[in-house]
């Protein structure tokens, strides 16, 4: 929380030093800056350790590789053979 | 028309294995996906013409099948929802060997994901779509589509329970690892 560094010493004007060497900028709200790109949750998730990722990778390409494949079915082709047919009577 | 490359039959036919294996993992059921990928023929057929050539095929079919999986399809599931795990079961081939049996759970894991999350990490881990389009094709954010990702694999993690391990965790693992072996 403290490794920031941005913030490390010249936060707090000591008192009676009003309108001397006041940064407008160090005003401004951090949570302005907010691009609402989707990242903020990422934070509060829990990181996988390696070797999770990599079996979870590995099943993932297993279950899925296996569907790919399959022969293609039947009623696939003859659908897009049909298709091309009528198109062609045309 | 111009006759030159492969026909709009061809190029389709040529998608099929892959639009199934999305449909099929998506759904978790496999006449659902067999009627999804019907659908998304039949559409893909009616509007070649909007297809712009110059652009991934794959990617647009994928945007095809998937928005008429969370716009139509979706309802039809939760209708059957009481026999999930059924249809789960029946994803699975015979187990004839024992490393079928991670395979197996990992199947079952899936299909407890969110679809939102499991449309995410098979866009981008098992069919390797870049992040930029598994966003283009699920009409979100790069960052989301990265989130979703994640969350998705934490959770696949812990539904399986192989280590989940945020910060905390592996300091105190290192922790009690040096009070063993340390003095």
């Amino acid at each position: 929380m403290q490794s920031n560094g941005k913030n490390a010493g010249g936060r707090g004007d000591p008192p009676g030093r009003e309108g001397q060497f006041v940064d407008p900028r160090d005003k401004r709200s951090t949570a302005d800056s907010d691009g609402g790109d989707g990242h903020s949750g990422m934070d509060r998730v829990a990181k996988l350790d390696d070797s999770a990722q990599v079996l979870i990778g590995q099943h993932l390409k297993t279950v899925y590789g296996e569907i790919v494949e399959q022969p293609i079915p039947d009623q696939f082709l003859k659908l897009l053979e049909e298709l091309e047919r009528k198109e062609q009577e045309r | 028309v111009t006759e030159t490359g492969p026909s709009v039959r061809e190029a389709l036919v040529s998608a099929i294995p892959n639009l199934r294996a999305f449909a099929v993992s998506l759904t978790g059921d496999h006449h659902l996906a067999s009627d999804l990928v019907q659908e998304t023929l039949l559409k893909a057929w009616s509007n070649r013409d909007k297809f712009d050539p110059g652009t991934n095929l794959k990617a647009w079919l994928f945007t095809i099948l998937r928005n008429t999986y969370f716009s139509e399809f979706r309802k039809r599931r939760r209708e059957v929802q009481d026999v999930d795990g059924e249809a789960a079961a029946r994803l699975t081939s015979p187990p004839e060997q024992q490393g079928h049996l991670d395979l197996q759970d990992f199947r079952r894991a899936l299909t407890l994901l969110s679809p939102d999350q499991r449309e995410a990490l098979l866009l981008i881990g098992a069919e390797g779509f870049s992040y930029e389009e598994a966003a283009e094709i699920s009409g979100c954010a790069v960052g989301t589509v990265k989130s979703r990702v994640n969350r998705a694999r934490v959770r696949l993690a812990e539904l399986m329970a192989v280590g989940t391990v945020n910060e905390a965790g592996s300091e105190h693992k290192a922790q009690s690892m040096a009070s063993r072996y340390g003095s």
